[in-house]
């Protein structure tokens, strides 16, 4: 059985006049790593903040570990570890120090402090004053601060900013070992899809407030046009509009989006069974960089 | 909330703002010893030197410096949240905005409430080393409007520090509060001083200085000792309603 973990259904928030989410829905489930795509500015952080009770939204529903609506009860945080925006914490405590006030909050075993130390490796400079913390120490504790409770959930935002490709691939590995062997769902952030991709099984990209798509990473990668040149251009266009395929016409060929080679075969038979000549019949992959540049470009 | 303090005690280890209060502490007792020698030992002088003197003198030396103390202490203790905005990780982690107001009101008073047993300390030594009696109930009910005065200064500073995110604010009104009580000896009219809570320590004592030479017992105490309270409960409920109003955001 599926369970749902976070459900955002129609969210809206503005901030004064200025519309930042713009009605969007979305559903996490048990055991995902879901990635959080967009742009600067594009409303990530709002979502998770307005999922965590940070802020207030205007319209919508929130609903975490299947159809507990945020706004009954706050006890669901207790089952969310996140790490929002830049990491925070104390300068002038240790390591060890900053995990011992979430725990002492969050009234959770003082084990879980070395367990989470170990985890995301930052055992033997635990005791180590954290302004002294190099920009990758601080993004794994911020990662610990936000694992210490074991929670069910967990919720975090670009953990990969400012990382070098050796620190990504570290926190890409850390974070891929959760749902296995903790059964943590986790929900993560980036403007930089190539820094998730290898993580996340599926991925809503966020646009100026919209999810301009929501879906499991293959679908995504799936994404691939068709393009046809055939003998009898008018009718294979009026064949494709009986038969709604979407498609566009450029000056030479015809272009059938969202296309796969269950399409391409379809097309294909279409096309020879109307007595039409095809002379060039090929499915185009887009790499996925260009599949998210693509979507949120149209503005 | 036991938890809480603990954490606000855990929060400021290391942290050097304890010596600055410590020197002010330290100074507020010189301050106040030096000028009772001075008096006791001129010949000159137009004081009787009894329990009175003593304590509209402290009362003096205390308005000129706890306005100081206090804004540090306020701000010192509020600034931590405003790096990297701590309050969002508090407030995940069952910790909402208010709880960390009201542990903060805690934690300061705990630290005023050792200011204030060293006051007391202070004045009972000095007064033994001039050979002061203490009689009647004036040296408890002034030691009481002190505290009264410290915490609803504390709190009016704290409401500074703690939702105002440039901390230069509630530091520049506790040096003006600090400088008016140097420059009037806390000889303000009543009336004035009720509109500077910064400087309630000059309004909250029993005693006051008539022509420059008598000390009488002030026939608006009551009235001034109440009016205190208020202002703080006040103040207490403002900060209350702010810290659930501004939420994380
Ligand atoms: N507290 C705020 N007040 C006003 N506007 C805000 C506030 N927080 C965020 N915004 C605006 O909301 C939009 C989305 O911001 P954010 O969620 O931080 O984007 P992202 O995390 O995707 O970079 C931005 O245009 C930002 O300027
Ligand atoms: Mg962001």
């Amino acid at each position: 059985m599926v369970n749902k973990m976070i459900e955002v259904v129609n969210l809206t928030k503005k901030f004064d006049q200025k519309i930042v989410l713009n009605d969007i829905s979305f559903t996490v489930e048990e055991g995902d790593i879901y990635g959080f795509l967009g742009r600067n500015g594009s409303g990530k952080s709002t979502t998770m903040k307005a999922i965590l009770k940070l802020l207030n939204f205007d319209s919508g529903t929130i609903n975490v570990l299947d159809n507990n609506d945020i706004r009954n009860s706050n006890a669901y945080l207790n089952q969310i570890g996140s790490l929002i925006e830049e990491p925070a914490f104390y300068p002038n405590l240790t390591g060890y120090e900053n995990l011992k006030i979430v725990q002492q909050l969050s009234d959770i075993p003082t084990e879980n402090i070395d367990r989470v130390l170990e985890i995301v490796g930052l055992t033997a400079t635990a005791n180590k004053l954290t302004k002294k913390y190099s920009l990758g120490m601080k993004q794994r504790l911020g990662i610990a601060i936000a694992l210490v409770k074991f929670p069910k959930i967990l919720i975090l935002d670009e953990p990969t900013n400012g990382l070098d490709p050796e620190g990504v691939r570290e926190i890409r590995e850390l974070i891929l070992s959760l749902p296995e062997k903790y059964g943590i769902t986790v929900f993560i952030s980036s403007h930089i899809l190539s820094e998730i991709e290898k993580m996340v099984n599926k991925v809503a990209i966020l646009d100026h407030g919209k999810i301009k798509f929501e879906g499991n990473m293959q679908k995504l990668e799936q994404e691939s046009t068709l393009s046809i040149a055939t003998d009898n251009m008018p009718a294979t266009e009026s064949l494709l509009t009986a038969k709604k395929y979407n498609f566009i016409k450029t000056e030479k060929n015809i272009i059938v989006n969202d296309a796969s080679s269950e399409v391409a075969i379809a097309v294909n038979k279409l096309l020879v069974g109307s007595d039409i000549g095809v002379s060039d019949l090929h499915l185009v992959k887009h790499s996925l960089e260009d599949i998210f540049l693509k979507i949120t470009k149209e503005a | 909330m036991v938890t809480f303090i603990s954490v606000e005690f855990l929060k400021n280890k290391r942290r050097k703002f304890i010596f600055p209060l410590i020197l002010i502490t330290s100074l507020t007792a010189l301050w106040f010893y030096m000028s009772m020698m001075r008096v006791t030992l001129s010949t000159s002088s137009s004081f009787k030197i009894d329990q009175n003197y003593l304590l509209m003198n402290l009362m003096m030396v205390n308005g000129v410096f706890t306005p100081l103390f206090l804004s540090v202490l306020a701000s010192q203790i509020s600034n931590i949240e405003f790096n990297n905005r701590m309050w969002l990780v508090l407030s995940v982690n069952n910790q909402s905005r208010q709880q960390l107001l009201n542990a903060k009101i805690i934690y300061g008073s705990l630290l005023i409430f050792i200011y204030w047993i060293m006051q007391v300390l202070v004045a009972i030594a000095v007064g033994h080393l001039v050979h002061i009696t203490f009689y009647g109930h004036l040296f408890l009910i002034t030691m009481i409007a002190l505290g009264l005065a410290l915490v609803v200064m504390f709190l009016f500073q704290l409401v500074l520090s703690f939702f105002i995110k440039r901390q230069a604010i509630g530091l520049i009104v506790g040096i003006i509060g600090s400088f008016i009580a140097l420059m009037t000896s806390g000889l303000l009219p009543d009336f004035v001083l009720r509109w500077l809570p910064v400087d309630y320590v000059a309004l909250s004592s029993p005693l006051k200085l008539v022509n420059g030479m008598q000390i009488i017992i002030n026939q608006n105490f009551l009235f001034n000792f109440m009016f205190i309270f208020s202002i703080g409960a006040s103040l207490f409920a403002f900060a209350q309603i702010l810290a659930r109003k501004r939420g994380n955001e």
